[in-house]
């Protein structure tokens, strides 16, 4: 059987109007969340009858996926620096992932404060990358055990929705 | 210049992003919060005593195309609603209106509207599942405020849309 094929002419408007074979990903970004978060949780001490205000209870802050930083460090950071962990910056890509993903979890549990290294580098990735650097997550650190499972639960329904992307024209 | 292409669906040219937004879990997740609220309060209601809770489609014109395109499926509705009346479409608006605030319970019919919708909406010239919203209404106005910040902190999260690869 001799080898046929069949040229299909496609104009391309321009060069950014051709994306071949992507994958869609959906960012969920929560930057405005503690907005939203302080007086819910301030009406619910008022509705309670407690004198207590949400900063009283809950340390909040929002974090760029760690996926940025790793991202990051693996290409652009000193491999010799050494105010950086040493797992964090090992060009072992697969050991980096982990240490970071254990960082990350440490940082939202409050097992740890942001070192400062961390807030020099969240500086850096943020004037190169923008806002273009994917998800950012709200992180609430209860400041009395108490609270935990409240704080387990308002980020349970937070991130309760789903969200699928599609084309539209 | 000549670009190769793997198949028809790897090309896509100047779409614009939608995003859909599914509240449909947000049910599941509301309860329990509401509960540990109410349990540190020292308060023994539970979220069912305080809040109804409903999930209808973000956009009300989705209902208006299944009324006036299914044809088979009609059991229950009132015959001025399928006919599109003025007066059927006031009283579906109405009816609406009174299921997102708690103050109807959703008929037989419209149960089976939105699961037709949810599964086929295909069938309707639809090209993604219609997106879905929580309604949040307090029983008692003294936890109006909740009710509303609850519904501001679920949907104070933005979703983008990216390619990879």
């Amino acid at each position: 059987m001799s080898k046929k094929s069949k040229k299909t002419k496609v104009v391309i408007q321009s060069m950014t109007d051709l994306i071949t074979n992507s994958s869609t990903i959906i960012y969920t970004i929560s930057d405005n969340s503690p907005k939203a978060l302080i007086p819910l949780v301030d009406e619910f001490f008022k509705i309670a009858g407690m004198k207590l205000k949400c900063k009283d209870v809950f340390d909040i802050s929002v974090q760029k996926d760690m996926d940025a930083f790793w991202d990051y460090c693996k290409d652009q950071v000193d491999e010799s620096n050494e105010d950086i962990p040493k797992e964090l910056r090992c060009r072992d890509w697969n050991k980096a992932a982990k240490a970071w993903y254990k960082f990350q979890k440490d940082l939202e549990s409050g097992k740890i404060q942001k070192p400062k290294w961390f807030k020099e580098l969240e500086k850096e990735v943020n004037d190169q990358l923008g806002d273009s650097s994917g998800d950012t997550t709200l992180v609430i650190v209860p400041k009395d055990p108490k609270y935990k499972k409240l704080a387990t639960l308002l980020i349970n329904f937070l991130y309760s929705t789903d969200a699928q992307e599609s084309y539209d024209g | 210049m000549q670009v190769k292409i793997h198949s028809a669906t790897g090309l896509i040219t100047n779409s614009s992003t939608v995003i859909f937004t599914y509240s449909d879990s947000c049910v599941d997740a509301i309860k329990p919060l509401v509960n540990e609220i109410l349990k540190l309060s020292g308060d023994e209601h539970k979220c069912d005593d305080i809040f109804s809770l409903v999930i209808t489609l973000e956009d009300s014109s989705e209902y208006f195309t299944w009324l006036s395109r299914e044809k088979t499926n009609h059991d229950g509705v009132p015959q001025a609603v399928l006919d599109a009346s003025s007066v059927g479409r006031e009283y579906f608006r109405s009816l609406l209106s009174d299921i997102k605030t708690g103050k109807a319970d959703k008929p037989d019919w419209f149960l089976r509207m939105e699961e037709d919708l949810a599964n086929n909406y295909w069938d309707y010239d639809m090209d993604w599942r219609p997106a879905t919203v929580l309604h949040v209404n307090a029983k008692n106005p003294k936890y109006d405020d909740l009710a509303r910040l609850v519904v501001e902190f679920l949907y104070s999260t933005e979703h983008d849309g990216g390619r990879q690869g």
